[in-house]
């Protein structure tokens, strides 16, 4: 499956690279992180809990980075393995300065997705992958804000860590909330 | 293909049900039809440790009037639904939506308060409910909440719905007067999951200016999609076949996003809703002249 | 010759057991005792395994053992090869790679058993499985048939140089010398997806050892009980005698169920053995997907040389044919392709190269049609292609190159599946062709129907295509029939019953033969307990080879009957007739003896059997034909398509077919049904999606989609009868039959449908997104 597109961050290229290469970030970033470690150069041992909707699997696996050119592009290949199936990808991260506070991430991959989770879930792969970039980008935005201003205020960020086992519930929640305060619209209890 | 070990519980009331879930949270799973939950179960993606069965609970098969358009039960089969009178009366998308859905064995198991709640992007209720603004209603061992559709559906298979909570009811409001309606999809077979569909709602005034237009797209993305933009170019004015183009065009292009998968590349999908957004923006103008 | 009870349209037999749910099948067998297995299988296509950690599935309760390849110790072995090798032909090559009971060092495809789990339960068994953790190297897979003969590409058996399974090349004439006298030249390129044979019944199968008695009970939904017996005693070391395999009622064999040893049956009766315990396991959904055998993948680039009249004057081929990670069945299917290329024409000059090709994917055997359809779609397709060229009519190509009724039997001068010449037995293509016209109103539809619904819009096309189908290929097969002293009669043959209708149209045979009704006759089919030997129930055979077997059989038991009955009656027996139960004198009715009456005589308490006569009125025959009997046939569809959404509707379907001899119509009609369906889904539904590491991403019958009875049009079955000259019975195999012209039929219908759009068909099956691309982006 090819995994392509872009996303526009508020934020400089040092600022959105350094972001990327946070394990913390990352962690609330990647859904269901329930452990993300530095264990080599480069590399990052990881293990998720995926759900979507009702649908729950745990991987764990690797993360590399290589072909570093700081702070402009990087190569990621992610492998992972859970009892649903396995996943292996490679994609290219090229951050390119936009202006003013303004860096366009351009990403594009091959994944590799096998097991029953192609076998029985095929109609949704397409959709899961989708909604979990556009979710993590989310979380990503608010990281970076939320670093700006801490360092305006000169306090410590603070992160909101993904639960373990409600990564889309809770994402998709919050964004509603958000969503409800603007409008103002909540009849929630 | 044999689900995971888990425990079993089949209450007799909704009191019952809001403890069960309260105690364990996102271990349990509410069973409804099981049309698609236990799928997912012998498949092994989902693997709840707490059955809740709500097969029992008699009290919430109901279809009922309420407020000039109609309310239904969360436990009412498809099959009651697309059986029932009032419904065909007072909410006749719904009427028209429930033959579309999956077989007629699927539909004789299958609930209206499982579909909603397991949100599939594909699925027809979701849409529908979506374009007629429906309202759910929701209750935990605290209390009880009214959402509207467009607050009840949030991502891919999830709702705003916490893990203690029950949706108990959907609230169907009727149309207003001189609406016309339509759903249309393609699906490889009559039942299975449709490859694009569209939930079409056409209010015109008087002088057949469009007053109000609504258009919520299946497998368009992770949820039920709606065009507004698209709806823009029609609303205030009079619908010719003109408009009706630019405006099928308009969501296919730009205000869907659907995925690719081996039954259709998103190429194709966009190409189908354009084809049948036009034909559901015909039959729902002529609908909406006819006075209905 | 006219029959009383033959061809007669007589009700199932089996049918009321069946729909009442009184009838056995493998899933219903449960013994004390049992044990249950269930299979942890490979995620991956290609990979090599570093190590397999079973410890955590041993600790859950209820788990009796977990076993891996090294556990079997000796008694691991590849499976058998089912056909002999081609002949050693110049310039062949077959390399034989046959599956294993459990894998030892690399997986070759998705779905290959590393491990198994024998359990308390089915549930604890498959709890179990989601324990057991394989470390693996990934691999490369191979999948694309036409590079994977490329130097340097992955191997799916490292042993070997290529993934080169096979090669052969078939020639009749003189292609290059016909095409230098040809006005036109075609040249295609074709690509012909898999599909699964999707029975309803899963497979299944279970085994109990008897220690005492020392004997090995198998249950399973196999259509060759009697091979089965045979290698499994084999494998174990046992004689034949200590083994019964029963194949009960089958839900449905469509092929896949020939294949043996699948890697359950070969770990199953092991596992019986060594635990002492009866041990089941029953195939689900999913795992039918991965683990049972799928047919019909091939690239085929096809060149035919023709006159300007339409005349074929010859035709070349190369076919790669992809054959999954192995071959145990060896060539049947290319080689079937090869023997309808031509299909019902004349066709002096074809060579054909075939490549036969190891891929990362399940295994490939013959699934109903096996290699027939894709050899139909081909010639049909080139037939259309080139009418248009010629601007001929596709009717007049056709009615020009039929071999005419005369020329039988006629030696088309390659082997076939058997490896003997491909000689079709008979034939009289030309009326049941401008019968089929006739059914559908080609001439109406073309010249009024068509117009007037163009004129409102709508794109109706419509598609006939003549095809043939090689059917009742030898060996052999056995019936044994007896009367009992009750006077009914108990018959029994080798070849599985998956649906045939075999307890019906054999009780036809022997009811017409010894005057009983069809209702007296107990036929029990896939006992290899009830006869010993036979081969099984495939390539369309059972009413040919079995069918004749059960008249050899049943004639010599009549001859048995009015030999003794002349005796006791003092009647020369060209004066007796057997008539409802009873022998009797032709024109002395009253004077008659029972069938059983006989019976009981036929074997005496005292006194001697006279020399050269045998206890019973009972008798074992065998028919082996020298070469199959080809059947032929029509079919038509009128469709419509909404080229705006690419969905299609079939409004009308007709088939003509000429399968000799009809046993029962309403038999020969259901299959023409069943095979109908399956023809639609390989056009326009069933198609096992592969990516490009061969993961199959439609492993559920949500997304491989198969017609349901509501996507099934109305089918118009029409009859015509050229005997088989060369079986008693002349009956032509028909089972096959329905599935095979489907495909270019709907191709045909589609382009016939569609003349703005410029449409040309090479590949099926044919999706919506597919058409959608095909009409819409150009560049393709
Ligand atoms: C082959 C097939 C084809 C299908 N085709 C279609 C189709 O074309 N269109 C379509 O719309 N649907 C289709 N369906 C789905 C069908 O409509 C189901 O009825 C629906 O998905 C779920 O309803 P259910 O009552 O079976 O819910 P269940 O399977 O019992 O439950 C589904 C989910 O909802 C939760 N849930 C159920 N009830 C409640 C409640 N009251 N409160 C909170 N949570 C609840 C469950 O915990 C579970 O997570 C198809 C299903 C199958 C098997």
């Amino acid at each position: 499956m090819k995994v392509e597109g872009e996303h526009l961050f508020s934020g400089t290229q040092q600022q959105v690279w350094d972001l990327f290469r946070d394990t913390e970030v990352m962690a609330a970033a990647l859904p269901g992180t329930k452990k993300m470690e530095l264990i080599g150069e480069n590399t990052y041992e990881a293990v998720m809990n995926v759900r979507v909707g009702p649908v729950v699997g745990e991987f764990s696996g690797q993360l590399v980075i290589s072909n570093e050119d700081h702070p402009t592009s990087y190569t990621m290949t992610v492998d992972g393995r859970g009892k649903p199936g396995f996943l292996k990808g490679v994609g290219d991260v090229i951050l390119t300065n936009q202006g003013e506070n303004q860096t366009l991430m351009g990403y594009t991959g091959e994944v590799q997705i096998g097991g029953k989770l192609v076998a029985v879930g095929q109609r949704l792969i397409d959709t899961v992958a989708k909604s979990i970039i556009s979710q993590a980008f989310e979380i990503l935005d608010n990281a970076l804000a939320e670093r700006e201003s801490a360092e305006a205020e000169g306090r410590e960020a603070a992160y909101r860590k993904s639960s373990e086992s409600d990564y889309a519930a809770t994402v998709a929640k919050d964004l509603i909330k958000n969503v409800l305060k603007r409008t103002g619209s909540s009849e929630d209890s | 293909m044999k689900p995971a070990p888990f425990k079993y519980y089949a209450p007799q009331s909704v009191p019952e049900v809001l403890d069960l879930l309260n105690e364990y949270g996102y271990d349990a799973k509410v069973l409804a039809g099981g049309q698609s939950l236990v799928p997912m179960m012998n498949f092994r993606l989902v693997q709840p440790a707490v059955i809740v069965d709500i097969n029992k609970i008699p009290e919430l098969s109901y279809i009922e009037p309420h407020d000039k358009g109609v309310r239904l039960g969360a436990m009412v089969r498809h099959s009651q639904a697309e059986k029932d009178p009032l419904i065909k009366e007072h909410a006749p998308l719904i009427h028209e939506t429930m033959p579309q859905i999956a077989t007629v064995q699927i539909r004789n198991r299958g609930t209206i308060g499982g579909s909603l709640a397991h949100a599939d992007s594909s699925a027809e209720l979701v849409v529908v409910t979506t374009a007629l603004d429906a309202k759910f209603k929701i209750q935990n061992q605290k209390g009880e909440r009214l959402v509207p559709a467009a607050e009840f559906f949030v991502g891919l298979l999830t709702t705003s719905m916490e893990s203690e909570d029950l949706l108990v009811e959907v609230q169907i409001p009727p149309m207003p007067a001189h609406s016309g309606w339509s759903l249309k999809e393609v699906a490889r077979r009559p039942h299975d999951f449709a490859l694009m569909g569209v939930a079409v709602i056409l209010t015109l005034n008087k002088k057949d200016r469009c007053t109000e237009a609504r258009m919520v797209y299946l497998s368009a993305g992770d949820g039920p999609i709606s065009a507004p933009e698209a709806a823009k170019l029609l609303i205030g004015n009079e619908i010719t076949p003109e408009l009706i183009t630019a405006a099928a065009e308009k969501a296919a292009a730009d205000e869907i996003d659907p995925g690719s998968d081996i039954h259709a590349t998103a190429e194709f999908r966009r190409h189908l809703a354009n084809v049948l957004t036009r034909r559901a923006l015909e039959e729902a103008l002529q609908r909406a002249k006819g006075g209905n | 010759m006219t029959y009383k009870v033959i061809g007669k349209r007589v009700k199932r037999v089996e049918d009321p057991r069946l729909l009442t749910g009184g009838a056995l099948f493998v899933g219903d067998v449960n013994l004390p005792n049992m044990l249950h297995a269930a299979f942890f299988r490979s995620d991956y296509a290609h990979a090599k395994i570093k190590s397999i950690d079973t410890s955590l599935a041993k600790e859950i309760p209820g788990v009796v053992g977990v076993y891996t390849a090294e556990d079997m110790g000796e008694a691991w072995e590849p499976g058998p090869p089912l056909v002999s090798p081609p002949p050693t032909l110049e310039g062949v090559v077959f390399n034989s790679r046959r599956q294993v009971p459990l894998v030892k060092d690399k997986v070759k495809h998705a779905g290959e058993i590393i491990a198994v789990v024998v359990a308390e339960s089915r549930y604890i068994a498959e709890d179990a499985v989601e324990e057991i953790y394989v470390d693996y190297e990934p691999l490369p897979a191979v999948t694309d048939l036409e590079k994977c003969l490329e130097p340097g590409h992955p191997l799916v058996h490292d042993d070997l140089d290529s993934n080169l399974a096979a090669y052969l090349v078939q020639n009749k004439g003189d292609y290059e010398a016909a095409k230098k006298e040809a006005d036109l030249v075609l040249k295609r390129k074709f690509k012909l997806d898999r599909g699964a044979a999707v029975a309803m019944e899963n497979r299944g199968i279970v085994v109990d050892w008897d220690q005492k008695n020392q004997h090995l009970m198998i249950w399973d939904t196999t259509q060759s009980p009697i091979p089965i017996r045979n290698g499994m005693a084999a494998r174990l070391g046992l004689r034949t005698h200590q083994v019964r395999v029963v194949a009960p009622f089958v839900g449905g064999g469509f092929g896949p169920k020939i294949m043996m040893f699948y890697a359950e049956e070969m770990v199953l009766p092991w596992l019986t053995m060594k635990l002492n315990r009866p041990v089941k396991w029953i195939e689900d959904r999913k795992e039918n997907f991965y683990a049972t055998t799928q047919e019909r993948e091939q690239v085929q680039e096809v060149e035919m040389a023709l006159s300007k009249e339409g005349r074929i004057l010859g035709i070349k081929q190369k076919i790669i044919h992809d054959t999954g990670a192995f071959d145990p069945y060896g060539l049947t299917t290319p080689l079937n392709t090869q023997s309808h290329s031509m299909g019902g024409y004349d066709v002096q000059n074809y060579n054909s190269e075939l490549f036969v090709v190891f891929t990362n994917k399940i295994i490939v055997t013959p699934v109903r049609g096996a290699g027939r359809p894709q050899g139909i779609y081909v010639v049909e397709r080139m037939l259309d292609i080139a009418s248009k060229e010629l601007k001929l009519d596709p009717r007049d190509v056709r009615r020009l190159n039929f071999i005419p009724k005369d020329a039988f039997p006629y030696n088309h001068e390659i082997i076939d599946q058997a490896f003997v010449e491909l000689v079709l037995d008979s034939g009289n293509y030309l009326p049941a062709y401008e019968k089929a016209l006739e059914k559908i109103e080609y001439d109406k539809f073309v010249q009024e129907e068509q117009p007037r619904l163009r004129a409102e819009g709508k794109y109706v096309g419509i598609g006939v295509v003549p095809f043939i189908e090689t059917t009742g290929v030898g060996p052999y097969e056995g019936a044994r029939v007896a009367v009992e002293p009750s006077g009914k009669i108990s018959a029994a043959t080798g070849v599985g019953t998956q649906g045939q209708s075999h307890m019906t149209s054999f009780a036809q045979i022997i009811a017409e033969e010894l005057g009983v009704e069809v209702e007296d006759v107990s036929l029990v089919s896939g006992d290899t307990a009830e006869i010993h030997w036979g081969t099984g129930t495939f390539a369309s055979r059972g009413a040919v080879v079995a069918g004749n077997a059960v008249l050899a059989a049943a004639s010599d038991v009549r001859k048995k009957v009015l030999k003794l009955a002349s005796k006791i009656l003092e009647t020369p027996e060209d004066e007796l007739e057997l008539e409802g139960g009873l022998v009797r004198v032709a024109d002395i009715p009253e004077k008659s003896i029972s069938l059983g009456e006989l019976a009981v005589l036929a074997n005496p308490f005292r006194g001697a059997v006279e020399p050269g006569t045998e206890p019973g009125l009972e008798s074992t025959k065998y028919f082996g034909p020298a070469y199959g009997a080809t059947a032929f046939g029509v079919h038509g569809m009128i469709l419509e398509v909404d080229p705006e959404t690419m969905m299609i509707k079939i409004h009308k379907y007709i088939a003509v077919e000429d399968c000799g001899t009809m046993l029962n119509p309403l038999v020969v009609e259901g299959q023409i049904h069943g095979g109908v369906s399956m023809g639609i889904g390989n056009a326009y539904y069933e198609k096992l999606h592969y990516d490009e590491n061969a993961q199959l991403l439609n492993a559920s019958l949500a997304d491989y989609l198969i017609p349901t009875s509501a996507e099934m049009p109305h089918i118009e079955v029409y009859h015509e009868n050229t005997p088989a000259p060369n079986n008693k019975l002349g009956t032509k195999g028909v089972g096959e039959a329905g599935a095979i012209p489907v495909p270019a039929a709907f191709a045909q219908a589609l382009e016939n449908a569609l003349p703005d759009f410029n449409l040309e068909i090479t590949e099926t099956p044919l999706s919506p997104n597919r058409l959608y691309e095909l009409l819409y982006k150009s560049e393709e």
